[in-house]
């Protein structure tokens, strides 16, 4: 990619009062919270499946996927529709904050200690916005585990 | 002899008498015209009618006889002459039996020649039936018939004649009999009816008579009789000059009148010697000398007259004695009495004074309290007036508390609008961030898309910030909105017991009130009272004035008294006590007007004990 060293767009979001965020290109789009279908024998992250415009799909929750203890969802909740290769998935997150645009020498790759969590996977790097930290993630790794 | 000088007895019977001999003439009159009338008709029935009858009887059986005849001359066997001779001496015999029975009823002259006609004529017809029988059986029955015909049927009818001659004039008789009892009737019926007006105007003027000849005298008797029991004693008795009973009678009433004019006369003698007597002691009497005693001789019931107007002089002398002394003794109390009224009367005024002063008092001490309770009530009405005012505050309350709850209302739907708003502004900007993504999918090309799609964000966000800057004021307001309630409804907590102190001040107040008005109620009737005490003592007072002014006149009526009794002389009058003279009773006491000595009454009282009279303690009080 030749804009690597140039800048990417991410849109940031919000789970668990932290600031995540995500490519831009990698999202379908985004809607409000809708209740889910659950699903049996699923991780306890997977919050079951939802229709969108005739396409199913699974909704992960972004704060138990991060070890970080369920949401408890709202009207005001939102759900990023992610947008992989392979197929596409839900997030649930609090908020959208922002959409913003990222140099590659604003990104800072992960601190070592993280480097043998497991979590550390799906964190791609850690962006400093104006004296806030955001968290980048890797999308596909998150989702990957899904299938 | 005059009629009225006839005795009643006389009268009566010589009346009497008179209406029988009228009586009896026109019953002798009547018997004899009905026997009149009696012959007549016995005439008719035993002379006339047999007659009759038996000449038609004989007629009847001469006819039959000749009949017989006929049938002897005609007959055509022996045997048929046989049976008719038979019967022709059946015949004759059965005329020859009621010949015989007429024969007695002839008994006139005119009557018996017509008999002896008619025996003449049946002497001549006999012979010819033998010469009738000789010329049957000599020259045959045509000759026979010839004879019978001829001169035997002129013979017969001579008979028939004489016969019926006879007949006519014994009829003519009976008739002419009756006519004559007819004329009896009439002629007896006009003399009777003349005899009963005859008799009957005879007793009518025998009643008159007998009306004016007794009835009347003894009427007048009776009313003369009547004049003297009434007491007229001149009173004429009359028909004193008639000779019969009635004359008796006023004979004897005469003398019974003369007998009670005497016995009058006799009466008033005596009267004037009674009236004299107790005339002359009844003199002494209206003289006042009362010593004085009938003496005159008197007689019967006039004796005990004297007797008791003696014995009522003695009863008459003592009592005025007695009552001599007696006024005397009443002269010297009724001075005492006049005394002590005065007394009475001048402490009477003093106590009706000291009884206005405390009325006037009573008076003052009803005004305060009418004061009083007149104060109790116009606070009454004041503190009535408050708690209207404060449960208008309650009810006003009420309304703000009300007026808060609207506003929370409207609060909660301004927050619900607000929610729609915020909702809206969410979905606003997840469109615009879709946008944005779109946009930077878009690349190079989205760019402008990606500006607008940030404004747009942008204006969301603001959208979002502003509804939730609402929001928190919304809530901040309602916050204050139920502060307000709950204060305004304890200021209605707070008026509400305000308005119950406020009603139990306003009971305290009317009890007050109340209790003044009893007060006054009670004053006012002590004040009545205490009035009427006044005005009794008032009248007591009067009434005191009035019985000294009584005892005085009392005082000075028995001084009166024993002098007009002193009129009476009871001869010895050294026993009696001394009449004691009458002393000159005090000039009454000027009469003090009560309402000017109210004040200083007591005060005379006090320094002027009644000390004229040591012997009264009874005085004092």
């Amino acid at each position: 990619m030749t804009e690597k060293t140039d800048s990417r767009q991410y849109i940031t979001f919000l789970a668990n009062g932290q600031e995540f965020a995500s490519p831009i290109m990698a999202i379908r789009e985004i809607r409000g919270w809708a209740d889910t279908t659950p699903l049996p024998n699923v991780p306890n992250y997977v919050r079951g499946i939802i229709n969108l415009r005739g396409t199913v799909l699974p909704v992960i929750d972004l704060k138990a996927r991060l070890g970080l203890g369920r949401t408890e969802a709202t009207p005001k909740n939102v759900i990023i529709v992610i947008d992989t290769e392979h197929r596409q998935t839900g997030l649930l997150v609090d908020a959208v904050s922002d959409i913003i645009t990222v140099k590659g020498e604003e990104i800072q790759p992960p601190p070592e200690m993280m480097q043998n969590d497991g979590a550390s996977r799906y964190v791609e790097g850690i962006a400093v916005r104006d004296g806030r930290m955001v968290t980048l993630l890797g999308i596909a790794e998150l989702t990957q585990t899904v299938n | 002899m005059r009629f009225k000088d006839l005795s009643v007895s006389k009268k009566l019977v010589g009346v009497f008498a008179g209406v029988l001999a009228i009586t009896a003439a026109l019953g002798v009159f009547a018997i004899v015209s009905l026997s009149s009338l009696n012959a007549s008709s016995r005439d008719v029935r035993d002379n006339w009618m047999p007659a009759i009858s038996s000449l038609s009887r004989f007629e009847y059986f001469l006819t039959r006889y000749r009949v017989a005849e006929a049938n002897f001359v005609m007959s055509t066997s022996e045997d048929q002459r046989a049976t008719a001779l038979k019967d022709m001496r059946g015949y004759q015999s059965q005329a020859d039996e009621a010949w015989n029975r007429y024969m007695p009823t002839a008994d006139t002259a005119v009557e018996k020649a017509k008999v002896e006609k008619i025996l003449a004529e049946r002497a001549d017809y006999d012979p010819m039936q033998s010469k009738l029988e000789d010329i049957l059986k000599s020259q045959g029955k045509d000759a026979a018939i010839a004879y019978f015909m001829g001169p035997m049927k002129r013979e017969f009818g001579d008979i028939i004649a004489a016969t019926d001659d006879d007949v006519t004039y014994n009829h003519d008789s009976g008739i002419a009999s009756g006519n004559r009892s007819e004329a009896t009737y009439a002629t007896a019926r006009t003399a009777i009816l003349l005899a009963l007006v005859i008799a009957i105007a005879i007793c009518i003027a025998a009643g008159v008579v007998l009306v004016r000849g007794i009835s009347k005298p003894l009427g007048a008797m009776t009313e003369a009789m009547g004049e003297l029991a009434a007491g007229h004693l001149d009173a004429r008795v009359p028909h004193a000059d008639q000779q019969d009973e009635i004359g008796q009678l006023a004979e004897a009433m005469t003398s019974f009148k003369n007998q009670l004019a005497a016995a009058e006369h006799a009466k008033d003698e005596q009267t004037r010697t009674i009236v004299g007597s107790i005339g002359t002691g009844l003199e002494h009497l209206a003289k006042g000398n009362l010593t004085h005693r009938i003496t005159a001789d008197l007689s019967g019931a006039f004796a005990t007259l004297k007797h008791n107007f003696n014995t009522a002089m003695d009863h008459l002398q003592d009592t005025m004695k007695n009552v001599l002394g007696s006024t005397r003794q009443i002269a010297d109390n009724a001075n005492e009495i006049s005394t002590a009224a005065d007394d009475l009367s001048h402490r009477t005024e003093e106590q009706a004074a000291s009884l206005e002063e405390t009325a006037a008092a009573l008076e003052e001490i009803t005004a305060s309290v009418k004061k009083a309770a007149s104060n109790a009530h116009e606070a009454s009405n004041a503190v009535g007036h408050t708690k209207e005012v404060a449960e208008e505050g309650g009810q006003i309350v009420e309304a703000a508390v009300k007026a808060m709850d609207a506003i929370a209302q409207s609060s909660r739907q301004i927050t619900d609008i607000i929610g729609v708003i915020d909702e809206i502004a969410f979905q606003t900007n997840l469109l615009a961030l879709n946008a944005g993504v779109e946009a930077a999918r878009a690349g190079e090309a989205g760019k402008g898309f990606a500006v607008v799609a940030s404004e747009v964000r942008s204006l969301a966000q603001r959208s979002s910030e502003a509804a939730k800057q609402i929001k928190a004021l919304i809530n901040t307001s309602g916050e204050h909105v139920e502060d307000g309630v709950k204060l305004v409804g304890e200021s209605g907590e707070a008026l509400k017991r305000i308005v119950e102190q406020v009603a139990a001040i306003n009971a305290l107040a009317r009890d007050s009130a109340m209790a003044g008005e009893q007060q006054s109620t009670g004053i006012e009737q002590v004040n009545a009272a205490v009035s009427q005490m006044d005005r009794v003592t008032q009248q007591n007072a009067a009434m005191v004035e009035e019985s000294t002014a009584a005892s005085r006149n009392l005082a000075n009526e028995t001084v009166t008294l024993s002098d007009l009794v002193g009129f009476f002389n009871v001869g010895d009058t050294a026993r009696l006590p001394a009449a004691a003279k009458p002393t000159k009773t005090p000039p009454p006491r000027h009469p003090q007007a009560r309402r000017a000595a109210a004040g200083g009454a007591r005060v005379a009282t006090a320094a002027a004990p009644l000390a004229s009279e040591p012997d009264s303690d009874w005085t004092e009080f």
